[in-house]
């Protein structure tokens, strides 16, 4: 986090990608766009990066799981009612001074929070999921658009 | 995702493989209502191939249980930290059957069977 409470998850300059693995590494995955199949793209990306940190099958599976649900909800609900292009971004860090795992996912579209009479049964799945997979999940919606960060502390 | 149905017995077993998410959930859906629409007997969805299961395709699964319930048996096979987990933290457990192994779902619907002949 930087000053000003943002995460400030761009690549590191000059680092080749054994010298980020050694001391922490970085994802970002920019401009993705908001539609079923590449998403699908970007979780297997956020997978394969997960599979060179010393975090576990376990860990790397709830983090690709809660990771997609933040995705899905981009799709299926912030840019329901907006013009231009929807796309969303993924930012993941992983600190191995502290072990800690942070992915932000953020749009630029609303935020729907899930209402009071929802059918638990069949909806509303997707954000309790992420509550549930992640050592804490924060959802930061705004005016321009909302922002789920998920940690994992190992 | 690849689906493949079979039958045993009275029920039906639909197996899934691959990944259940956003693009792949509703040809499962579309599947499994249709055979719901044709087969009476008891179904079993097999989740054991499945690598990654999204929220979606467990919304689906309480629905299936839904459409079964009080005319069917219904069970869901899954193990693993992909498909047993979540079901597990979502407590989804409680709403249907979930066993680790197909010959374990089959021997609880037949027994279910069993007793409804007595």
């Amino acid at each position: 986090m930087n000053s000003s409470g943002t995460p400030n998850f761009g690549p590191v300059p000059g680092s080749t990608p054994a010298a980020d693995v050694a001391s922490g590494a970085v994802l970002s995955l920019c401009d993705v766009p908001a539609d079923a199949a590449r998403i699908a793209g970007a979780r297997r990306a956020l997978h394969r990066w997960l599979g060179v940190l010393p975090v576990g099958d376990g860990v790397a599976a709830d983090v690709v799981a809660a990771c997609y649900e933040a995705m899905a909800n981009v799709v299926e609900h912030a840019y329901r009612d907006r013009a231009g292009p929807a796309t969303l971004e993924v930012a993941a860090e992983f600190r191995e001074a502290d072990r800690r795992l942070t992915v932000a996912v953020t749009d630029r579209g609303c935020w729907r929070a899930v209402p009071a009479d929802v059918d638990r049964g069949t909806r509303g799945h997707g954000l309790a999921l992420i509550r549930l997979l992640s050592s804490e999940a924060v959802v930061d919606p705004g005016p321009g658009g909302t922002r789920v960060t998920m940690t994992w502390r190992m | 995702m690849g689906l493949a149905a079979s039958t045993v017995g009275s029920v039906t077993v639909l197996s899934v493989h691959g990944d259940v998410d956003l693009s792949s959930a509703p040809l499962l859906e579309e599947y499994a209502f249709r055979l719901l629409d044709d087969e009476p007997g008891s179904l079993v969805v097999d989740l054991t191939d499945v690598q990654f299961l999204a929220s979606t395709g467990m919304a689906l699964l309480v629905e299936l249980s839904r459409r079964t319930a009080g005319r069917a048996g219904f069970a869901v096979v899954a193990n693993g930290t992909a498909t047993a987990r979540p079901l597990e933290l979502l407590g989804l457990c409680e709403m249907f059957t979930v066993r680790a192994s197909l010959d374990e779902a089959l021997t609880d619907l037949g027994g279910e069977r069993a007793r409804c002949r007595e």
